[in-house]
Parts: structure tokens; C-alpha cells; sequence
């Protein structure tokens, strides 16, 4: 036992300190970047949508990894569940708010920011020309009709559950229950 | 030959009064703790009856105990329970467990309302309260709930041992001045080919090798209570306190400082008795493959006999101690169970090999005939086993997996013996007919002095014959071993850590 523990003070555990100071530090240095800088109004007329669209879906990673749009906001009818429901439906956002608005959402920067995003998003800021392509993907899709997902969403749930209800209860149908209840019940009913 | 010793056991049933001294006995020393409180380590079940846990002699209800394979060639031991791929599926739920109810909810009184009521027109009374969570419950069963056959239309109709005679015969034996009882004490058989052993997947259940004993290591347990469902007779248990399943423990602390268990102690019927049995290890896979009827045979088989020499000398090479085989020599285990063949092992058609042996209770036989009042023992004695209120049936299938013979073989000398002594003593029956009891049962008057000595007249010694256990000398060079006798006992050196 002694020996086994020696060799691990010795060998495993410098390994695992160095792996630990890995996941501390090295994400930390990872998001230590400048101030982010809002996009300028130049730099929204130039975005690109069809970019724009894939930064929302998550089909491309942003720069500085941070969590794509849609697992909290729904836009249009994008995605086959829809967008999550946490953030408001961005689907009309350009008709309420301006570019400079969003813009600061975007960047954390000036005076209109979001309580929510603004602690995961100053780690992970967004690139001046990513916040150019959200804005225009999103202006882009002003008027679309909103799709509510939430229902189908719930439907799959419900069904999955009562499918795997149905699973467990088969393998598991053998299980013993009521031994002595059923036998009690039984036998007082053969007694009348 | 690979001799092994093993503390092994015998009920005498004929003497057994029910009085549960030994379960309160039990109790009162090892499962008087929070978790531990619907343990019954030793229980006293009444016969015809359903037991505790509800009917747990009912393996297709339970899927305890080991099986054969159904080959015609080399057929494999299993257990009941599950094969490995199934042990590891049911890893988190494990599908055979009896549940609280099968057993029964534990309870007390609150007693404190006794004395704190305010003043009223009615006595307060003391209400049942659950000892799981302390509410007020309607007490439904308990671990006797059908003793001396309360409730036996309920009960002990229910009987998994009935299933299989026809509805007269069953009728009979509930019908009034044809009924019989019995009692049937029970504690951890100490198998030699124990299932819960089997089954244990953190292999934390192991046989001692000095005296055979099964413990179940409280640091290596992780709770799966894969021994509970696997144990055919039920005799683990699992503590819901500290998340460790518990066995009876044969009271090795006490068997170390030389002293019986506390329910063989307690026993005020004296009908258990304790000693060592030499057998040998190697025979065991052989003697499980055998068909039901010969499993007690081939048990007896493996039990070697202390006296003779080749077995001393095999018994030496395989490091038994010289005080154990002069214990196994003098074991009265060895008496019943190989010697007189009158005791017999519990359901060995589980295939545990249990070592713990019960002598069949001799009940009143019917008379046919009786003479101005009293009753008469009948010449032709072995028309009256026919007679006899326990049918010989359903004891071969408690005892000897439906071999009739064996047990029909123990009454008679039973019997025998009985008529034996009567003529000694009481005089009213004739030499000869003692003398054609004892031919009947194949044994001479010697063998019928000494089973009635052992049985009747045995001193303390003669009862509990306790293998010498080296740990006192072991630990006398640092430990006093008179103040070990007096503390050694149950309990943990560390706290286990899960559990509430």
C-alpha cells in the first residue's frame, strides 16, 4: 500500500496537477483578450448574412469560442426544433432595436447590454466583423414568421418518457412486489 | 482429500418450544441498531407456515439458492438468481429484492404518551409508531405474525411446501384434533457452497478457513444486495443505515473467547448443539451435481470420519490443528449427522451444502386404539409413523429434498429409542418388543443409551464442543486476552462512509 502510494505522489500526481493547472489557467489565458470593440456602422453594411446564419446555428465556431446564438434565442423558423427559449425571439430584433443597440449587445461595450450575456460573452467576446455578419443575418430576417417549437419539443419529451417507461418496465417485469400483500389478499378472498 | 473444518450446527426440533429466547437473544446483542431494526439473524418460524421473509422457501418467487443445468451431459452449477452479464444489467436495480413489507415495517410504541397526556376521561394510550420514520402505523405483519398458527387460514395454507399435496390431505391437516406445528428456529447456514458468496459481485462475502464461518467484509461491501436475493434461506440482510448488507456472524467474537453463540447460549430448551465437522473439500462440486434425492447421501459422504486415522493424517498435512480434529472428534454434530443419521440439513435442494442440521420433530401419533383412557403404544410400531400427525412428506421436503427414506429412517429411531427407554423406565412395554423396535430401526441398545443420553441429559460441554482458536495466543504477548474476552464484540474501527 505504501509503495503504491509512493508511486503515485511520485508519477501520477504531478501529471494530474499540471493537467489541473491545464483546465485553470490555460482556458483563463485563453479569453484574456482586449476590450472588445463594437462593429462600426461601415462594417454592418458590409456583413455577411449568409455567415451571419451559420455564427447564429452554430455551424461555424466563433473566434473566441463563444456559445452560439441559438441555444437561447429563437430566430424565424431556423433549426428543426427551433432556437431555445431562454433569450428572447430575436426574430423581429432589428424592428425594435437599431444597429448601434445591437451592436453594443454584441460587443458588451457602451451603455445597452445584456445581464445574461454579458458575463458568458466578456470571456468570450465577439470579432468586429462577427457582430457585423449577426447583425446583417439578423436584419436579414426581419418579418419571417415566428415558429413556436416549444410544443414539439415538449411532444418529444413526453413520448420518450413514456417510452422508456415502457422499456424498463418490461425488463424489469419479473421484479418481486408485494409478496406478502398479494398472498394476504388472496387468501382472505378465498376465505369468502 | 483436502480437509477442511467447519463449525457446523443441530437443531433438535423435538425439543424446540418456541419460546423465541433465542431471536431476543440475538437481537439484544447485534441488530439493536438504527438500520438493523427489522433484522432477524435468528427467527423462530412456526411449521406449517409461510416464515419470514413472506414464503421464502417459494424460489420462483424469490430465485434464491443454486441450480443445476438442464443437460443431459456435464451439467453446470448456476444460481437461481442471475448469470453475470445479468448482474452486471441489474447492477442498480436489482430485480429479486424483497421489499419492506415482505419482511414487515418495523415498529414501536410511543410510549412517552403514556405519561404526557393531559387529563381526560379515557386512559391515553401508547400508538404503534414506524421505526423507519416515526410516524403512526397500522401494523400489518410482523417477523412471527403467524405463530403457533395464528391466522393459519391465511398463513399457513399458504405454505410453499403444501403447493404440492392434494386439497384432502391439506384439508386435513387444519382440521381439528388432525393438526400439527412445529417450530423451526433459523440462523445463517454457514453453507459450504453459499450463494450469497456466489453472487456478491464486490467479492466481499468470504468463508473463513479455520472454522468455515461466512462473513461479509463491512469495508468491501458496496450495498448491491445481490447476496440478499441469491441467499435462498433469506439470511441476509441489508442495513438501510450505514448501506452495507449483514449476516449472522455465528458469534465468532464469542466462539474465539470459547464461548457458544449467544442463541445456542440462550436456548432453554437446550435443543442446539454445535462442534466440528471434518470434511473433505474436494468432493463438493461432485456432491452438487447429484439429483435431488441423493444430495443428503452425498453430504454425509463428504463429511469424514475424525477417528479414522487416513483422515487424521490428510486432516494434519492440510493444516486443520491438532485441537480441532480432538474437537471433531468429540463433536455431537458429528453424532447426529453422520453417526445416527438423525439429523438432516434445511432444503438441501438449494444446493448450498448448509451446515446446519435439524433432527425431525417427533410429534403425537394418532392412536388407534385406546385402552380405558390411556394411551397405548401399539405393537406394530411402524404402522404408527403412517399415523403419525406430521406427514413423513412434507418433513422430507423441508428436510431431505423428498427423500422419504432418510427421514423415515431418523423416526424410526426415534421411535425406537423411545420405546427403548420406556420399557427401561416406565416398564409397561415387554423386552421383546423393545428389542424388535430397536432390530426395526437397525441399531443396538448401545447407540439407543447413547442418543438418549446426548439428547436428554447433555451438560454444557457435551452440547457446545468449541474448537480451540489460536488468536488468544496469537495476541497474548501484547493484549491481555481476559480483557479481550471482555470487549471483543461487533462494531467498526472506522465509520463507514456512505450511507446516512
Amino acid at each position: 500500500m505504501n509503495t503504491r502510494s509512493g508511486k503515485f505522489q511520485k508519477r501520477i500526481a504531478p501529471l494530474l496537477i499540471s493537467f489541473l493547472m491545464f483546465l485553470l489557467f490555460g482556458c483563463v489565458q485563453n479569453s484574456q483578450h482586449e476590450p472588445p470593440q463594437p462593429a462600426s456602422v461601415q462594417a454592418i453594411a458590409e456583413g455577411n448574412i449568409e455567415n451571419g446564419r451559420k455564427l447564429f446555428m452554430g455551424y461555424k465556431h466563433f473566434e473566441n469560442e463563444g456559445p452560439p446564438c441559438m441555444g437561447c434565442h429563437n430566430l424565424g423558423e431556423y433549426g428543426i426544433l427551433g432556437g431555445g427559449a431562454l433569450g428572447p425571439d430575436l426574430t423581429n430584433v432589428s424592428s425594435e432595436r437599431n444597429d448601434i443597440e445591437l451592436a453594443s449587445v454584441l460587443s458588451n461595450n457602451r451603455w445597452t447590454k445584456s445581464p445574461v450575456m454579458e458575463p458568458i460573452y466578456s470571456q468570450h467576446p465577439l470579432t468586429e466583423s462577427e457582430q457585423a455578419d449577426l447583425i446583417a443575418f439578423m436584419k436579414s430576417s426581419a418579418g419571417e414568421p415566428q415558429a413556436d417549437k416549444e410544443w414539439l419539443v415538449l411532444g418529444i419529451s413526453i413520448l420518450a418518457t413514456i417510452g422508456a417507461a415502457i422499456v424498463i418496465g418490461f425488463v424489469y417485469r419479473n421484479r418481486l412486489r408485494r409478496i406478502r400483500a398479494t398472498m394476504v389478499e388472496e387468501a382472505e378472498k378465498e376465505l369468502l | 482429500m483436502k480437509v477442511r473444518s467447519q463449525v457446523s450446527m443441530v437443531f433438535h426440533l423435538d425439543k424446540c418450544i418456541g419460546c423465541h429466547t433465542c431471536s431476543i437473544a440475538c437481537k439484544n446483542i447485534w441488530t439493536d441498531r438504527p438500520g438493523a431494526e427489522y433484522m432477524w439473524w435468528n427467527n423462530v418460524e412456526t411449521k406449517p407456515g409461510v416464515g419470514f421473509p413472506t414464503q421464502w422457501e417459494d424460489q420462483e418467487k424469490y430465485h434464491g439458492g443454486w441450480e443445476l443445468e438442464d443437460k443431459p451431459k456435464n451439467p453446470e452449477l448456476k444460481l437461481k438468481l442471475q448469470n453475470r452479464l445479468q448482474t452486471f444489467a441489474n447492477l442498480f436495480s436489482n430485480p429479486a429484492m424483497p421489499t419492506m413489507d415482505d419482511y414487515y415495517e418495523p415498529w414501536t410504541y410511543n410510549y412517552g404518551d403514556l405519561f404526557n397526556s393531559p387529563l381526560g376521561p379515557d386512559q391515553p394510550t401508547a400508538r404503534p409508531i414506524s421505526r423507519i420514520d416515526g410516524k403512526p402505523i397500522d401494523i400489518k405483519a410482523g417477523p412471527n405474525w403467524d405463530d403457533d398458527l395464528g391466522g393459519s387460514n391465511i398463513y399457513a395454507v399458504k405454505d410453499p411446501l403444501l403447493a404440492d399435496m392434494n386439497p384432502e390431505d391439506r384439508q386435513r391437516l387444519f382440521s381439528i384434533e388432525q393438526l400439527f406445528y412445529f417450530y423451526m428456529p433459523r440462523i445463517c447456514n454457514h453453507c459450504l457452497n453459499a450463494a450469497c458468496v456466489g453472487a456478491c459481485p464486490s467479492g466481499a462475502i468470504y468463508k473463513r478457513a479455520e472454522d468455515g464461518v461466512v462473513l461479509i467484509n463491512q469495508d468491501k461491501c458496496r450495498g448491491w444486495r445481490m447476496c440478499v436475493s441469491a441467499c435462498p434461506y433469506k439470511k441476509t440482510y441489508y442495513n438501510w443505515s450505514t448501506g452495507k448488507s449483514e449476516k449472522c456472524i455465528l458469534c465468532y467474537p464469542r466462539l474465539e473467547t470459547g464461548q457458544a453463540p449467544a442463541c445456542f447460549h440462550s436456548c432453554v430448551g437446550r435443543i442446539r448443539y454445535l462442534g466440528v465437522l471434518l470434511y473433505d473439500a474436494d468432493q463438493i462440486p461432485d456432491a452438487l451435481k447429484v439429483p435431488d434425492e441423493q444430495l443428503v447421501q452425498r453430504q454425509r459422504e463428504m463429511i469424514l470420519d475424525p477417528f479414522d486415522p487416513k483422515v487424521v493424517a490428510a486432516a494434519k498435512e492440510s493444516g486443520v490443528p491438532d485441537g480441532v480434529i480432538t474437537a471433531a472428534q468429540n463433536s455431537p454434530v458429528y453424532k447426529y449427522v453422520k453417526e445416527w443419521e438423525l439429523a438432516l440439513p434445511l432444503h438441501p435442494e438449494y444446493r448450498t451444502l448448509p451446515m446446519l442440521f435439524y433432527v425431525p420433530p417427533l410429534l403425537p401419533v394418532l392412536n388407534a386404539t385406546q385402552e380405558n383412557g390411556t394411551q397405548r403404544v401399539e405393537t406394530d410400531l411402524f404402522t404408527s409413523l403412517e399415523k403419525a400427525r406430521v406427514p413423513v412428506r412434507y418433513m422430507s421436503r423441508t428436510l431431505s429434498a423428498g427423500n422419504d427414506e432418510l427421514v423415515i429412517k431418523a423416526y424410526r429411531k426415534m421411535i425406537a429409542v423411545r420405546i427403548y427407554k420406556r420399557h427401561e423406565t416406565v416398564g409397561d412395554v415387554t423386552e421383546e418388543e423393545a428389542n424388535a423396535a430397536l432390530e426395526k430401526a437397525g441399531m443396538g441398545a448401545e447407540e439407543a443409551e447413547a442418543i438418549y443420553r446426548l439428547t436428554s441429559l447433555p451438560t454444557y460441554q457435551e452440547r457446545f464442543v468449541i474448537p480451540p482458536y489460536s488468536r488468544e495466543g496469537d495476541i497474548e504477548e501484547t493484549y491481555d486476552p481476559q480483557q479481550r474476552k471482555a470487549e471483543t464484540g461487533f462494531g467498526r474501527r472506522q465509520a463507514p462512509q456512505r450511507g446516512l
